[in-house]
């Protein structure tokens, strides 16, 4: 009953969000309204928009699921990270408003076209965006959609749960373009936010407390409790591989790129990225609770049994049920910047403006496709889209720092399209291998992406000089 | 006092000395528990500490690149 509730409270959240959009428009419908939000967003909502777009699914799942089966390196693999991702993104932002005040472009693949002077470049970037980031929204789609079919108490399929989800976001998308996404992700962000702490608060208390918990997880598996953790995974290669890949995140992925663009001003992106690493911290901490609450209660149940159990099953009615409402509005928030970040990089060069909108429509259908046929290969580019996309950062990052009348070598996107296939290769067949002289390859990889780029950075700085 | 461009190169310095000083054996030591504080095992609670130095650095970046493009 519970749930039923819930979920009607949340869609009527999601209207009246909707509303508040339309309500904050400050002019007359438009294009840039519905694709830039106006570039008006002021720092809180930009806060809980760039966090609830970041943080998915993963955060109540993948998250706990890690810290249960891995330890407490865990907290390297995403807490440090996201904090060093935070810094960049200070950066790194300031220097995508700087370009943008020189350089008018509608998208990061228009950006890269007329930047590198080169059309083509933008397939380079479309190819890596496609490939990793629309089985990423199909594997979200799905797995929350199975987690709602169990939770429902009414038998509804797995596939109707995703049309749903999907027909939602299509809906408040359509109406009101990236202001109703962004004010949609400030109420899922704080749904999210509460649902973590409240059920890490529940589990904590049920371990014990804090220093009782990592007492029992000594007895029981010390292992958990170093690097590399019991099955060995944690180790200094994966730790530096997954720091570099998903600390170019806010470079390589639309949906965050975009959110640097739509601030109102310098004070309130740098007062965004500030305020998201302090979500950062509060998101990821209690994420060790939950995962450690499950190492010491379902050390061995597979981790769709854990979630159920440990979400739903061990929580008072109204908190399960708030739970699964959590991980919808973290699918949704997620999910919809990523389809709509993917339909404004195709947008603008559709010459008709009345077919502008379809993309998302085509994305949706697409995404939609591959959660219902999800299969292993899916599954796999959905877990590597971080590394995947990371590939492309060096081509961009080149092309931000441009000045304006620049043209960086061709060579870059060249290089960049080249180990993206590369890497493609590695992960869907056996003829390129994933480690190479005992190092992964998208870590071979990015260092060699890096040196060059590093390299015409160095040379072009020179130049300057001279 | 540093002016800001040389403060935001110190914090990107910093940024980076702390982002090495992670993949390090300092931090990094397999199979160490020990020493304990609050409770947490060694890598948690250093892991937490550099996190905490990149919010530090985070916000020192953010004071210095706000007073900058105020005074641009």
């Amino acid at each position: 009953m519970w749930f039923g509730l819930l979920l009607l409270a949340y869609l009527i959240a999601l209207v009246y969000a909707l509303r508040l959009s339309q309500l904050a428009e400050v002019g007359p419908a438009s294009e840039h309204s519905y694709r830039f939000a106006d570039s008006n967003v002021g720092s809180v909502l930009g806060v809980l928009t760039f966090s609830a777009t970041l943080f998915s699914t993963f955060t109540l799942l993948g998250l706990p699921d890690f810290f249960r089966n891995h330890g407490v390196g865990a907290w390297i693999f995403l807490g440090v990270t996201d904090m060093a991702m935070a810094f960049l993104a200070l950066w790194f932002g300031l220097k995508v408003r700087e370009k943008i005040s020189v350089q008018e472009f509608e998208s990061v693949s228009e950006m890269l076209a007329k930047t590198y002077h080169a059309d083509w470049v933008r397939f380079i970037y479309w190819a890596g965006i496609f490939v990793f980031l629309l089985p990423y929204v199909a594997i979200q789609i799905k797995g929350v959609s199975s987690f709602l079919s169990v939770a429902f108490p009414v038998d509804i399929p797995n596939w109707s749960w995703s049309l749903f989800i999907l027909l939602a976001i299509l809906i408040y998308s359509h109406l009101g373009g990236l202001k109703a996404i962004i004010y949609n992700d400030a109420i899922q962000g704080i749904i999210l936010l509460m649902i973590t702490l409240l059920i890490a608060a529940i589990c904590l208390d049920q371990v014990g407390g804090w220093t009782s918990m990592f007492q029992q997880i000594e007895e029981q598996n010390p292992k958990l409790l170093s690097i590399p953790g019991p099955r060995g995974l944690l180790n200094t290669q994966f730790l530096l591989a997954s720091f570099l890949t998903i600390v170019l995140m806010p470079i390589t992925q639309p949906q965050l790129f975009a959110r640097f663009t739509v601030m109102r001003d310098e004070r309130s992106m740098i007062e965004m990225v500030l305020g998201m690493s302090v979500f950062v911290f509060l998101i990821i901490t209690p994420t060790i609770a939950i995962g450690m609450y499950g190492a010491v209660n379902y050390p061995d149940l597979p981790a769709s049994e854990f979630w159920v159990n440990t979400l739903v099953k061990d929580q008072p009615e109204i908190i399960g049920a708030l739970a699964v409402v959590g991980l919808l509005a973290a699918a949704m928030s997620t999910a919809d910047s990523q389809l709509f970040a993917l339909e404004s990089e195709v947008s603008p060069t559709i010459q008709t403006h009345s077919f502008r909108k379809l993309p998302i429509l085509i994305f949706a259908i697409m995404a939609f496709g591959l959660a219902v046929l999800s299969s292993t290969e899916l599954v796999l580019l959905a877990t590597v889209s971080f590394a995947g996309t990371s590939l492309l950062a060096p081509m961009i990052l080149l092309a931000v720092l441009s000045k304006d009348g620049e043209h960086p070598p061709l060579l870059i996107p060249v290089i960049c399209g080249v180990s993206l296939l590369i890497y493609l290769v590695s992960l869907l067949s056996g003829f390129v291998p994933q480690v190479i002289f005992g190092y992964r390859l998208e870590l071979l990889l990015l260092s060699l992406n890096a040196i060059i780029v590093g390299f015409f950075y160095f040379l072009r700085e020179q130049s300057r000089v001279a | 006092m540093l002016t800001p461009p040389k403060a935001w190169r110190t914090c990107c310095v910093l940024a980076v000395l702390l982002a090495t000083l992670t993949f390090t054996p300092i931090v990094l030591v397999p199979d160490e528990i020990e020493p304990i504080l609050m409770g947490m095992p060694r890598t948690l609670w250093l892991g937490m500490l550099i996190s905490f130095g990149f919010f530090l650095l985070t916000l020192w970046g953010a004071f210095i690149l706000t007073r900058q493009n105020e005074s641009d």
